[in-house]
């Protein structure tokens, strides 16, 4: 039988890099999602009840959201003036350098599509994108059924598609 | 991407943003500054953390409970009358009478503000001075409740005692009541007949 010091030790191994992804898609810094990690795993190790935990992704996913949500700051913004143009056209074959940047500027834009989306669309969306979480477990940390999240991510999509359908219909993105 | 079809190539953009949305990674060795963390915590728990507190806590507190002991002590304590608490200056007294010096009276004794000592010779007056009457030490605060009116209240408040009637002075008591008959003026005709 592992001691509780073992099993914490062991789930950091197994879970830090999940839960920074959590803590990142809502953060989008990857120094504060690291603060997050750390602060999410000492919540664990303070409450010691990861013995008694049956799903521990989850648990330690809705751990890292709420910590994440605590630290977001509501006026931090991304300039995207120039970004939105060049973001739009990230599917040209570009190599290298080149290529890495307008993916960041296709991120960038994307981020701030996501951010004009409502809260609870928002919500399931950024976590949607964390990649091994499916609608179970999203509706786990958000507290809310399946098919909730499926119809909030229907949503979501749906809107992000408007959004950027009207922006091209401004003249951009050709 | 096929440029007459936008629903398609709107799709496409977001799959594929959507997908690299958080693709960042971890720096190097996160798992091992966590872990460290983790020990640290251990070594020194929070709740040890606090604790640092205590002695400034304790510390505050013993400023607080010093600093209402001397607001306390500079409270007006009930004044005694001006007359016993005036003691006669520690100079020579004035005398109205010459070779009156071995009448000087002992200036640490209390003393009233208007003296007389006996003195074999004529009477020897130690005038002190008298403060003045709008000093606010002129008038006396009130004293404190003695032990038995505050029994006196506290009995008085649990119902132990009956509430005091008012006592009314002899000579005060209520009249009976008077009637006042109606006032009648009778018309002047037995003068103007006269």
């Amino acid at each position: 039988m592992r001691t509780p010091a073992t099993d914490v030790e062991s789930v950091v191994r197994e879970h830090t890099r999940f839960v920074f992804k959590v803590a990142y898609s809502i953060l989008r810094n990857v120094e504060d999602a690291e603060d997050v990690v750390q602060e999410t795993f000492l919540r664990v190790h303070r409450s010691g009840e990861l013995p008694n935990v049956r799903e521990v992704r989850p648990w330690l996913a809705r751990i890292a959201w709420r910590v994440a949500l605590d630290r977001v700051n509501p006026r931090q913004e991304i300039a995207l003036g120039p970004l939105m143009e060049a973001g739009f056209q990230a599917h040209a074959k570009e190599t290298g350098a080149e290529q890495l940047l307008v993916q960041q500027e296709q991120v960038a834009l994307l981020h701030r599509l996501i951010v004009t989306l409502p809260e609870e669309l928002r919500h399931a969306l950024v976590l949607s994108t964390v990649e091994e979480m499916n609608s179970v477990e999203i509706g786990k940390v958000l507290g809310i059924p399946e098919a909730s999240v499926r119809t909030r991510l229907f949503r979501a999509r749906q809107m992000l598609k408007e959004k950027l359908a009207a922006w091209m219909e401004g003249g951009h993105g050709s | 991407m096929d440029p007459d079809n936008p629903g398609r190539k709107i799709d496409a953009w977001l799959d594929d943003a959507l997908s690299r949305y958080s693709g960042a990674e971890p720096r190097a060795g996160i798992e091992n500054r966590v872990l460290a963390a983790l020990r640290a915590e251990e070594r020194n728990p929070r709740r040890r953390r606090w604790m640092v507190w205590v002695p400034a806590a304790a510390t505050a507190a013993a400023v607080i409970v010093a600093m209402v002991a001397v607001y306390s002590s500079r409270k007006p304590s009930p004044v005694p009358s001006p007359i016993e608490s005036k003691r006669a200056p520690a100079g020579p007294p004035e005398t109205t009478a010459a070779g009156a010096g071995d009448a000087v009276a002992d200036s640490s004794a209390p003393r009233e503000s208007r003296t007389v000592v006996q003195a074999p010779g004529p009477e020897t007056v130690v005038s002190a001075a008298t403060p003045p009457l709008h000093s606010p030490s002129v008038f006396p605060v009130p004293a404190p409740l003695s032990e038995q009116e505050r029994l006196a209240i506290t009995a008085l408040r649990c119902g132990l005692l009956p509430p005091a009637k008012p006592q009314i002075p002899p000579g005060d008591e209520l009249l009976p009541q008077v009637e006042i008959q109606e006032i009648r003026i009778e018309p002047l005709n037995d003068l103007e007949q006269s």
